[in-house]
């Protein structure tokens, strides 16, 4: 574990290091390149107002509902194109049409047809964090061991055997994979919903906080959405650590 | 009566040359028959066949009285052991019960006694031996409940040691009610574990030389050190050649 810690301590610090000499240096303007202290500072006034949390937590709620719909989505869309070709080919287009078009551009056509409330937000947040599971999962149930496919094969196993006891298993661990992704896309996302009109949330914060050059408080917002997406990764690491004790994988 | 009849099939693979012409033998009920002939001449094919994998370009097989077309018929233990590495020891094995069109008793605690994994029965695959996994497999085929169960060289990954062994072991459990086709390249093996040995010198084309084992079933592992079983074993390498 310290092995593993040890490392990014370092390289924050070194990272911090090189941000406080470019700023001492360049001498440049707080609304234009504050400090790390300057930023710390505000960090610590962030995170200890209540105010402030409330705004986390309407992003974290967003992001976390729209990552759990996300990985019913993307597991139910990727179980659906196994079990019927005809449907693949229908639906790729379209899947491939949704990844394609930019989400800052369709996230206003969504607010037109849902409304500034939590579903707007939250199919952004689907849209976003979707297809990196279904991609994933598809691949997966294909990457099958052969000699695993050919024994159920002999056995006269139907489709739903195969995938019972061979593709999902299969895939489970690019589902680790793939979920570890889209968590941190999901709190982007969520921010990026929030930039199209919401009362509370970092995405709003962001918004003011640029839009009055208080550039601290955008990097706090920055650190602060860092950290929720490394406690989403973390949060699926442990479920994917457990997942491979209950198998005796480590 | 024969259990199992193959009737003059012939198969190949797409784009590619015959490799089974006009195959045709029987194999009686509750015997165990060896298939020997060169390597890559289709003998795997041959139980992917059977086992209704590929459906043959010609002629028919016929278990009892019923044609063999579709899968799940016969009972198959892969030479790899092709163990669900997800699933325990117990899983495996009954994953062989379950996958069976045709239900039936399978009692699991009284053949993971007989196969000695009782103490690895919620172990996983990785953490078995080689000749473990061989066991689970074999116990996995036997759990299908089929009367034929096809062994495609079931030990040829296994040191020396370890085969001989698992041969001992097979022997033991081998039953008088079910039929057993064995691929193996190892003579001594099929002397060791079958009633009836057929050759396909050239080939698996037409009907093979049968040659009935002087030694007969269960052959106590002691005959290896007579010198009837090795000019026996001699005599089917020479036939080979």
């Amino acid at each position: 574990m310290k092995r593993r810690i040890l490392p990014l301590v370092l390289s924050i610090v070194v990272l911090l290091f090189i941000w406080e000499i470019i700023s001492i240096i360049g001498d440049f303007p707080v609304w234009q390149l504050p400090s790390p202290y300057v930023v710390g500072l505000e960090l610590w006034r962030s995170w200890t107002s209540s105010e402030y949390l409330l705004h986390v937590r309407a992003t974290f709620i967003i992001a976390c509902f729209g990552f759990i719909l996300s990985i019913l989505v993307g597991v139910g869309v990727a179980v659906w194109l196994y079990f019927s070709t005809f449907l693949t080919r229908i639906v790729t287009p379209f899947l491939l049409f949704s990844q394609n078009v930019p989400i800052i551009v369709l996230a206003p056509l969504l607010v037109v047809w849902f409304g500034f409330g939590i579903e707007a937000k939250l199919l952004v947040v689907i849209l976003v964090c979707f297809f990196p599971i279904t991609i994933a999962l598809v691949d997966g149930f294909e990457q099958v061991d052969r000699n695993l496919l050919r024994y159920l094969e002999m056995s006269g196993a139907t489709k739903w055997e195969k995938f019972r006891h061979l593709a999902f298993p299969s895939a489970v661990p690019v589902l680790f994979s793939s979920c570890k992704l889209s968590a941190t896309y999901s709190v982007m996302g969520a921010v990026v919903a929030e930039w199209l009109g919401t009362e509370r949330g970092l995405g709003m914060i962001m918004t003011q906080a640029a839009n009055s050059f208080r550039t601290d408080r955008v990097f706090v917002s920055i650190i602060t959405i860092v950290v929720l997406s490394g406690c989403f990764f973390f949060l699926i690491s442990l479920v994917e650590q457990w997942w491979k004790h209950k198998r005796k994988l480590i | 009566m024969s259990d199992l009849t193959v009737n003059n099939i012939s198969f190949h693979y797409p784009e590619q040359e015959v490799l089974l012409k006009n195959v045709s033998f029987e194999v009686s009920s509750g015997t165990s028959v060896s298939i020997l002939g060169p390597s890559g001449s289709g003998k795997s094919t041959l139980f992917y066949l059977l086992a209704g994998l590929y459906s043959p370009t010609a002629g028919g097989m016929k278990l009892g009285k019923h044609e063999l077309k579709n899968s799940g018929m016969v009972g198959y233990m892969p030479q790899d052991s092709s163990l669900f590495p997800w699933k325990t020891v117990k899983e495996n094995i009954l994953l062989g019960h379950k996958l069976a069109r045709k239900k039936h008793a399978f009692s699991l605690d009284h053949w993971l006694e007989r196969a000695g994994l009782v103490q690895v029965a919620d172990s996983f695959p990785h953490q078995l031996s080689g000749g473990m996994k061989q066991r689970v497999s074999f116990l996995r085929a036997l759990a299908s409940g089929h009367n034929v169960i096809c062994l495609d060289e079931p030990f040829a990954s296994l040191d020396a040691l370890t085969r001989t062994k698992m041969q001992k072991w097979l022997a033991s459990l081998m039953a008088d009610d079910q039929t057993f086709l064995l691929i193996t390249h190892q003579i001594e093996e099929t002397v060791l574990l079958s009633d009836r040995i057929l050759l396909f010198m050239n080939g698996l084309q037409g009907r093979p030389k049968e040659i009935i084992n002087p030694f007969p079933r269960p052959v106590r592992f002691e005959v290896r050190k007579t010198s009837a079983f090795w000019e026996f074993v001699q005599e089917i390498e020479i036939q080979l050649e």
